[in-house]
């Protein structure tokens, strides 16, 4: 999908299975998204803190990886953080924001010998309003994973009957369909995405939407690639003798055989709209605050990039190893049916 | 072929006139209104109502398109653009050279340096250098554009300063001789063009790796080889040459995706280019400016898919027939 | 490698206005000056890097943004300065253009004065006929300004002799002067020579015809990416500008405008983040500057919502918010809560206004007697069936704001409001907020100088088109007083009214007001005697000078 810097999918070959052994791509990539997916939905267990709540701000933001901070919790309910702490007979005093101030030890709920008994940790650091770097990236995997996965899978629904009714439904058809992707290929994307995001609320329904839009185009033509010339095949032919119905053909025969380079080109849309979600929260468009995900991350620390690097980073970082993770899976999927030089094979490729 | 040409020129260019047309109406339903926008807190609704006027706002929608789209086709004048107040067709023309220079650019550095590394991956399949390589693209293309530029300005003209962080050319770059002036372009230039090349090139490394493995376990390359000619020869002459089909056909996809990319790194980089150019241009809902602008991105995109096609028909006679 | 830099020979002139240079550098509060360690020298250029593109010569034409109108004021040369001291009172001015003036016994004319060596570049004289031409130009249908409201007491500029202009008012009022002074006065023996009705036309005509009387003139302009301004030797005052040069330069993005002032490419930033400004106070090449800003960045209530439509209910939401933590949080001391449109920097603000402090458990009683209730137990407030519930817009591109919303929201849900913050971009935002499409959002409310409250609090200014009263806010006594407040014909008078006003609007929360803050400029401290202030950034920068390049 060549939209928002990132070059759509690849020309694939097609062809049918080799199933001798699981390529070291394969395994790779089903191992990182498995894994993946895995924290996304594991994030309430894993993260050591909640994502969104704020818990005085003023004291915690901006602070590196590694920190550890004193946590006070006062009996009226609220709880405060410190730099340092230090214990004296009639309470508590804790050096926060440049100043001092003492607490009586009626005050405090969770009192120890040494300070109190609670400290909070940032583990990579924290956001601008102190929120725990690591709980939001847990979280915002949901979020990324969940926008990747549905949009992509709204444009290859989109895609396929598209591209399956212009392969199929005479020329006529074919045609009008064809020029209209055309057409909204044409359109330069940033410019529909920001139109299309000026117009509906923005929001993670939106956003999927949006992505999905500006993405079915090039499934559909891959797809109506495919299905075309499947459909000359010996075995269609064959089908289509023996009375099959064309539904039938269609999701018993055409399917099946066009899907694999489809599934191809969704594991890497997966990615690029991932990707395309975070350039969208560059242009302040995205997933909106305060729920996390990787891209708002990393727009949210670019200002800061110089002095507090971790706020964009780590997302970042999460961000390629998904994108990698979804193109490991593709490129292993791809390698599976990918006739190589050594092995025989059931069908040679049409001649490019 | 010549039929097929022709038909498909004339649908391209119906095409256009499609996408202008709805991109003019869509432009208004946004909301927002290039009247209105000042930091001036005084404006009133009086200076509302004769900007208005003056920049032809006032008439029926229908009569403004046809105004607009009349003065596009007749004087190819695409008006004035309403945050500047200068002609938008100066406008385009001063933006388009550094968009351009940085799109080859890259281009260049995409092209380079993916075909070299996927020839490299591709003749040594299954090596360790086969393996770097594929982890290496894969590392690049999976990062967002915006970043990969914050990351290099950060590294490489902040922490151990190499090159300028950003813009088209030095302060004093006018009193500097020709020669030395084009230098302090090229120097402007590198950070950029690498960025956006080296962001892109993953993606054709893969694509030529892919497609020369292909091609090199055809029967006519074993028969090459058999025939006793040299590997090199096979690799660069017989193989390569059709291993580059799918990457023509990229090629003409990728204007788009250059033209796209380059938006977002003319932003980080205060690049003067079209991709800056439309960015404000949206903000400001300055419509003359979006209306060509997107006109041009349009066109880049028509016409790649077009060259695109041609190239597919070209080496597959089955399609230009259908 | 760093950017070659422009070593221009150092030339040093005594100067016999160094005592005067002094002198005026004295006074105003809120400015910040550079240790005066080195002798002032003449020469040299100055870098400044600005996110805002210059978008024109010709003023006029434009919607007015803040960086064109500073390189403009370097070009040409408005009738009077107003001076930085409006801590202390209402606003004075200094000669500019004028070199003095006066007013007529009942104060409906003013006279002007102007300066007999001030010259156009081309050296034709500056000359009334200039001053009349310009208020024609302001005023004129045909051109549309922006701020052609301002003139519109003005009923005729005339020309009674060479150097001397008199405008002519329909009555005596505060405001008269800045009224008179708003704009810099154009050269009508050139641009007098394009028609109005031509002028949206010929952008770059103006930029092809350029003759100046400022400080600068233009020795280069590369669209989008800088400007150059140079030395204007025609300029009246003998001995400024003390640079060379100035190169504007047009920089998009935050974090690069960032990166070329710690790399040494710019010498002045008008305005850092507050998390850079720890890294450039320890940079021993750079110096923070800090300023009180005259913009109040607020809440404003839809008070024609249901849910916001009530006075107490407003001011429970303001004690539900912790507005010395929001502060704190995103300005550290580089900000301060705010209680009033007016900033506590300017005279007229009230400081005895009762403080609205930070009480959630007044707040849930205030609310729990208007009657909401959290009646099904979701942890959300409801009242006859409907919840607490509202969107907060802020527009992108604005950090603070946006992070504003995200704290409000979870302040709020504290007290069991739900709030849903919703970043948009700027454009759409005027628009709801002007139509009413909105339940809350956080703005910015700019006060100039002049203290005319008409446009955010006058229900008058309700309306698309009609001012920036979005929150659509009415109170017949505020009317009135803001009515009184624009008579007054001596501006120190209208402190008490102001005094009303700001103890209305603080009962009656029609916007709650969050923070003032500081602009943050920082400089390169090779460049010396660097005095921005709320009027202008490049306040004194004919005063400017830089240290040779090493």
């Amino acid at each position: 999908m060549p939209s928002l810097g990132v070059p759509s999918g690849t020309v694939h070959p097609r062809l049918t299975a080799n199933r001798r052994v699981l390529p070291g791509a394969l395994r790779g990539g089903i191992a990182l998204v498995g894994l993946l997916l895995a924290t996304a939905v594991a994030a309430p267990l894993l993260a050591p803190q909640d994502p969104i709540e704020q818990v005085d701000p003023a004291v915690a933001q901006g602070r590196p990886p590694g920190t550890s901070l004193p946590e006070i919790h006062l009996r009226d309910g609220r709880r405060l953080l410190a730099d340092r702490v230090a214990r004296l007979p009639e309470g508590l005093v804790a050096e926060r924001l440049g100043r001092s101030e003492s607490f009586p030890a009626a005050a405090v709920a969770n009192l120890t010998a040494g300070g109190v008994g609670d400290r909070r940790r940032f583990l990579l650091g924290s956001d601008r309003f102190g929120r725990d770097v690591l709980s939001r990236i847990l979280y915002g995997a949901r979020v990324s994973l969940a926008i990747g996965i549905f949009a992509v899978s709204l444009a290859l629904t989109l895609g396929i009957a598209v591209g399956a009714l212009a392969a199929l439904g005479g020329s006529l058809l074919d045609a009008l369909l064809m020029r209209l992707v055309d057409a909204l290929l044409a359109f330069p994307s940033f410019f529909l995405v920001i139109a299309l995001s000026a117009l509906f609320h923005s929001g993670t329904v939106a956003v999927v939407l949006i992505l999905a839009a500006t993405s079915w185009m090039e499934t559909s033509r891959l797809a109506r690639a495919e299905i075309q010339s499947l459909k000359r095949r010996d075995f269609i032919l064959a089908a289509r003798a023996t009375g099959e119905g064309p539904v039938a053909i269609f999701f018993r025969h055409l399917l099946p055989n066009a899907l694999t380079p489809l599934l191809v080109q969704a594991a890497l849309l997966v990615g690029s709209l991932i990707l395309a979600e975070s350039s969208l929260s560059f242009l302040g468009l995205g997933i909106q605050p305060p729920t996390p995900s990787w891209g708002n991350m990393v727009a949210d620390g670019r200002d800061l990039l110089v002095t507090a690097w971790w706020m964009s980073t780590f997302p970042g970082a999460a961000l390629a190893l998904t994108v990698i993770a979804f193109n490991l899976l593709a490129d292993g999927v791809r390698d599976l049916l990918d006739p190589r030089s050594r092995g025989g094979l059931p069908f040679s490729p049409p001649a490019l | 072929m010549p039929g097929f040409l022709l038909r498909r020129l004339a649908a391209s260019l119906l095409l256009l006139f499609l996408v202008l047309t709805v991109t003019f109406f869509l432009l208004r339903l946004a909301p927002g209104d290039p009247v209105g926008l000042s930091e001036s807190s005084r404006l009133t609704a009086e200076e509302r109502a004769d900007q208005r006027r003056i920049y032809g706002l006032d008439r029926p929608l229908p009569v403004q398109y046809a105004i607009w789209l009349s003065a596009v086709a007749l004087h190819f004048d695409w008006g004035t653009s309403l945050a500047y107040q200068r002609p938008v067709n100066r406008l385009i023309a001063e933006a388009l050279p550094a968009t351009l220079l940085l799109a080859s650019a890259a281009l260049v550095v995409e092209y380079g340096l993916g075909l070299l590394l996927g020839v490299a991956a591709a003749r040594r399949p299954d090596s360790a250098l086969d393996h770097l390589i594929r982890i290496l693209s894969l590392l690049v293309t999976s990062q967002p554009v915006f970043w990969f530029g914050l990351m290099a300005i950060l590294v490489f003209a902040l922490a151990w300063p190499v090159v300028p962080a950003g813009h088209l050319r030095s302060v004093d770059a006018a009193d500097l001789a020709a020669g030395r002036r084009a230098l302090d372009l090229l120097y402007h230039l590198a950070l950029p063009a690498l960025v956006l090349g080296v962001h892109g090139c993953g993606a054709i490394a893969r694509v030529a790796r892919g497609s020369l493995l292909e091609v090199l376990g055809r029967d006519a390359i074993t028969a090459a080889r058999a025939r006793g000619l040299s590997e090199r020869r096979v690799l660069w002459v017989h193989a390569l040459r059709n291993a580059v089909v799918p990457l023509i056909q990229l090629f003409a996809l990728s204007a788009t995706a250059l033209l796209s990319g380059s938006f977002v790194t003319e932003v980080v980089f205060s690049w003067p280019g079209i991709g800056l150019l439309t960015f404000t241009a949206l903000s400001a809902r300055d419509y003359p400016l979006v209306l060509a602008t997107t006109a041009l991105a349009a066109v880049l995109a028509i016409a790649g898919n077009l060259a695109a096609d041609v190239a597919h028909a070209v080496a597959d006679p089955r399609v230009r027939d259908a | 490698m760093p950017i070659p830099r422009y070593g221009r020979p150092a030339r040093f002139l005594a100067l016999a206005l160094l005592p005067a240079l002094a002198a005026a550098g004295c006074g105003g509060r809120g400015e910040t000056k550079a240790p005066a360690a080195v002798t002032p020298r003449r020469g040299g250029t100055a870098v400044v890097g600005w996110n805002g593109d210059i978008k024109t010569f010709n003023e006029l034409l434009v919607p007015s943004n803040y960086v064109t109108t500073e390189v403009l004021m370097r070009l040409f040369l408005r009738l009077v300065d107003e001076q930085p001291d409006y801590d202390k009172g209402p606003p004075t001015f200094a000669p500019l253009l004028a070199r003095s003036w006066e007013w007529s016994a009942d104060r409906k004319a003013l006279t002007f004065y102007l300066q007999p060596e001030a010259r156009w570049s081309d050296g034709v004289p500056v000359t009334a006929d200039d001053v009349r031409f310009t208020w024609q130009a302001q005023t004129s249908h045909d051109v549309g300004w922006d701020s052609a409201n301002m003139k519109r007491q003005i009923t005729d500029v005339e020309v009674v002799d060479p150097k001397t202009a008199r405008f002519h008012f329909t009555r005596a009022y505060g405001r008269q002067m800045t009224d008179a002074n708003e704009g810099v006065i154009l050269p009508a023996h050139v641009w007098g020579k394009l028609p109005f009705s031509q002028w949206h036309r010929s952008g770059d005509w103006f930029h092809e015809h350029l003759v100046v009387d400022g400080a600068f003139a233009l020795e280069s302009w590369e669209p989008h990416q800088q400007v150059v301004l140079k030395r204007n030797e025609h300029y009246f005052e003998k001995g400024f500008p003390l640079l060379d040069r100035v190169v504007v330069r047009v920089v998009t993005d935050q974090a690069s405008l960032m990166t070329q002032l710690f790399n040494g490419e710019l010498d002045f930033v008008p305005q850092v983040a507050p998390a850079d400004a720890a890294r450039i106070a320890a940079d021993p090449r750079l110096q923070l500057l800090a300023y009180w800003f005259r913009l109040v960045v607020a809440v404003a209530w839809n008070n024609r919502s249901p849910l916001f439509a009530d006075p107490e209910v407003r001011r429970a939401l303001a004690q539900a918010i912790d507005r010395q933590t929001i502060v704190d949080t995103l300005w550290g001391k580089y900000g301060r809560v705010a209680d009033s449109p007016i900033v506590k920097a300017v005279w007229a603000h009230d400081n005895a206004l009762p403080p609205l402090s930070y009480d959630p458990a007044a707040a849930q009683r205030i609310l729990a007697a208007k009657g909401f209730r959290d009646s099904d137990g979701d942890g959300v407030l409801d009242r006859g069936g409907k919840p607490f519930a509202f969107e907060l817009i802020s527009n992108a591109g604005n950090q603070q704001r946006n992070d504003a919303a995200v704290m409000i929201q979870a302040q709020l849900k504290k007290v069991g409001i739900k709030v849903t913050p919703r970043i948009i971009d700027f454009g759409t935002l005027v628009e709801l907020t002007d139509e009413g499409r909105y339940e809350a959002a956080v703005t910015g409310l700019g006060m100039d100088t002049s203290l005319d409250l008409t446009g955010n609090f006058h229900s008058r200014s309700i309306g698309a088109g009609n001012g920036s009263n979005f929150a659509r806010y009415s109170n017949p006594e505020v009317d009135r007083l803001i009515d009184q407040s624009l008579a007054v014909v001596d501006l120190k008078d209208v402190r008490p009214i102001l005094d009303r006003i700001q103890e209305i609007l603080n009962r009656d929360q029609p916007y709650t007001f969050l923070w003032e803050s500081q602009r943050m400029p920082a400089i390169n401290r090779r460049l010396h005697d660097v005095r921005p202030n709320m009027l202008f950034s490049l306040s004194n920068i004919k005063e400017w000078w830089i240290e040779p390049h090493r």
